[in-house]
């Protein structure tokens, strides 16, 4: 049930709406041309479906009282008057109702699926007023028999238009009257509806689509597609309005016999073209308005996700400085109770210290990761080339530095191509892969550990192969997640941050990273970086 | 009567004042340690207080947290380097934060280095000593014949310089 919106007095939206209808209705009947009381659009129709969609229904006897009082004004009797004013309001209620159930409401047009929905559901309400109107000029002899087919196809097409035409135009206005923000589009504005009125009322007043043996009337769909694109379905339904007035204005004025069968046969094409032209027009501009919100909910979701992402490597920045005093702490106060009372506490107690001082290791090493995780994205403006021939031998003399078991292990570095990015953050994917392969080769004979490239068009892409131990083909997916380590780690070090690190960087340098191993013959790492400064 | 210079320890947290001093004293450098658990405190030892009563000591080196309570660690290296007396006096930030923003502000500052705390198996605190021994010597030789003041010397790690900036990004490697 849809609720009144707007704080009007009963009796004022009673009156208001009645004095509405009475005006359109007048209106509407000087296009009458089949027979006085069917028209070739019946604007009441969509004033009486927007006053029920969006006030209620229990404003029906204004809108019964100013049906009776337009027909009763302009042709039949007492009784066919109140047949129409009944047919009318019943089909407005109808209309309404329906819409309510079936396709949303006062909100219908502002989907497009439910646009389509709105359409065909107005086409049942509307048979109503056609039929109940139709019987009631029969049942009193205002209309004639032969001429059944014709009044009641004007008659129903006439209010069908109505409530495609004009109620999506109340109802969109009602919704949402601010013009905010479109000031600065008044100019274009103007030339779309000045575009559209010449081109109207050139094709309906001046050309004759018949005389010419082609319609013209394709020529006013630009205009409307302006309005979808560019506007919004406000001004798409306004432009449909400002067509549907031309069009039938024009069509009228064309003809001087005002009651040919040329009129009325143009009447009925323009009725249905009219209709099209609408709820095409207004689903297009749902369709266009969807994608706008579409995009401002993904950029606005894009925003959060940023900002959460922030405060999560600030709060991992806080846990793991704040952690690191009292492990600090720790493994100092150890060392020197093992240099000052070492002798005091003998060799078991000296042993166990031993083991507080490893346990305070590993939580440091494990801080110092999660650290590095954090800060593992480029700043802003930190991009250049780099030379990755020059930053992978850099890595690895690092890695030697470290690892006093390096003797063994043979290099072989080919040519890289360069890359775009952050040359501190590219030293650590490569001093991390390396350690990597150094530490998982440990103990094979013939340690070997390959760094290679190859450029390509759009990104470039980085190999570091070793004959390792490799690792478990079901592991590789989760390899670059944090924490997460190999199963043949158990003897090697690590926090299993590593290469979460390096996965993160290559991603925030746009890159791609993934990993091969047959599970006992190495393995293989291989990252791409994009070529080019469009990188991100 | 030769004047013994001071390292100022400034820090919140005793168990590194604990270990610092300790390391420091047993490197038998030829200074006094005098310790500071807040900036406001530091500033009274350095001389730079409105209520501060006793004659400054001649300082050789602040070794400055930055995190404390109060006037923070930059606030103090801020008054430090305002002050035409204390302008020349070399401050170390000793940090438990290896977050970039903060060894460049500390840079920017006028610190002459950045050291990120750690635990140590063997020698706890030793990093602390060296820096501190680095400092004290070259204190000693801008006293004697060779007086060029501290920023003269090479390999100093001035404000901002390229090879101060880099030690701080290693994190705890010493001047």
């Amino acid at each position: 049930m849809p609720r009144p919106q707007h704080a009007l007095p009963y009796p004022v939206a009673l009156l208001a709406v009645a004095g509405l209808y009475f005006v359109a209705g007048k209106l509407g009947l000087t296009l009458a041309a089949v027979h006085p009381s069917a028209t070739a659009i019946w604007p009441g129709t969509g004033i009486a479906l927007a006053s029920f969609l969006v006030l209620g229904y229990r404003l029906w006897p204004g809108i019964f009282v100013a049906a009776f009082l337009v027909n009763s004004t302009t042709a039949g009797s007492f009784v066919t008057a109140l047949g129409i004013a009944s047919g009318n309001t019943l089909e407005a209620l109808a209309g309404a109702f329906l819409v309510n159930r079936f396709a949303g409401g006062r909100d219908a047009i502002r989907r497009a699926p439910t646009t389509f929905r709105y359409a065909g559901l107005l086409g049942l309400a509307c048979a109503i007023s056609a039929t109940l109107g139709l019987a009631s000029l029969l049942l009193t002899g205002f209309a004639r028999v032969p001429d059944v087919g014709s009044i009641w196809l004007t008659w129903w097409l006439g209010d069908l238009g109505g409530a495609l035409v004009v109620a999506p135009f109340l109802l969109l206005w009602s919704r949402d009257r601010s013009v905010r923000g479109q000031r600065a589009r008044v100019g274009e504005g103007a030339a779309l509806m000045a575009c559209l009125v010449i081109l109207a009322w050139t094709v309906f007043r001046w050309v004759s689509p018949l005389s010419l043996g082609i319609s013209l009337t394709f020529l006013c769909v630009p205009p409307l597609i302006w309005a979808a694109f560019r506007f919004d379905q406000r001004m798409a339904s306004t432009a449909v309005l400002v067509l549907a007035v031309l069009a039938v204005g024009g069509t009228l004025g064309r003809f001087a016999d005002a009651r040919s069968s040329e009129l009325n046969q143009s009447l009925l094409v323009l009725q249905v073209f009219l209709g099209v032209m609408a709820v095409t027009t207004l689903a297009l501009a749902a369709v266009v308005t969807e994608r706008r919100r579409a995009t401002q909910d993904l950029q606005s979701t894009s925003d959060q996700l940023r900002e959460a992402i922030t405060q999560l490597e600030a709060f991992s920045h806080a846990i793991s400085h704040d952690l690191r005093s009292p492990i600090g702490t720790v493994l100092n106060c150890s060392s020197i109770i093992e240099e000052d009372y070492g002798s005091r506490i003998g060799p078991d107690g000296v042993r166990l210290l031993r083991r507080i001082q490893a346990a305070s290791d590993s939580a440091t090493r494990l801080l110092n990761d999660l650290s590095q995780f954090a800060w593992a994205s480029p700043q802003q403006g930190e991009r250049e080339v780099v030379d990755m021939t020059a930053l992978a031998r850099e890595a690895f003399a690092e890695v030697a530095t470290v690892d006093p078991e390096m003797s063994g292990v043979r290099f072989v570095l080919g040519e890289l191509p360069p890359a775009v990015g952050s040359p501190a953050l590219l030293l650590r994917v490569f001093r991390n892969l390396l350690s990597n392969a150094v530490k998982y080769t440990r103990g094979r004979a013939h340690r070997c550990i390959e760094v290679s490239g190859a450029a390509g068009q759009e990104e470039n892409s980085y190999f570091v192969t070793d004959n390792g131990i490799g690792f478990d083909s079901a592991d590789r997916e989760t390899l670059f997640e944090p924490f997460r380590r190999g199963r043949g780690a158990t003897h090697v070090e690590g926090s299993g941050v590593g290469l979460a690190i390096v996965a993160k960087i290559v991603r925030r340098h746009g890159g791609r990273i993934w990993a091969e191993s047959d599970g006992s013959n190495g393995a293989r790492f291989a990252f791409t970086l994009k070529n080019d400064e469009s990188g991100s | 009567m030769k004047t013994v210079p001071t390292i100022l320890l400034v820090d919140d947290d005793e168990d590194h004042l604990l270990v610092a001093r300790r390391a420091i004293e047993r490197a038998g450098l030829p200074a006094e340690v005098r310790l500071a658990s807040a900036g406001e405190e530091a500033l009274r030892i350095l001389g730079l207080h409105p209520d501060a009563s006793e004659a400054p000591p001649s300082i050789a080196l602040v070794l400055l947290d930055i995190g404390l309570p109060g006037l923070s660690g930059w606030e103090v290296l801020k008054r430090i380097r305002a002050s035409e007396r204390t302008r020349r006096t070399p401050v170390v930030m000793v940090s438990s934060s290896d977050r970039p923003e903060d060894v460049r502000r500390s840079y920017e500052l006028g610190a002459n280095s950045y050291l990120v705390k750690r635990g140590d198996r063997r020698r706890p605190g030793e990093y602390l000593a060296e820096a501190a021994r680095y400092w004290v010597v070259l204190n000693e030789m801008s006293r004697g014949p060779y007086r060029q003041g501290p920023r003269a010397a090479p390999g100093a790690g001035g404000p901002g310089t390229a090879s101060g900036r880099r030690h701080a990004d290693e994190g705890s490697v010493q001047d």
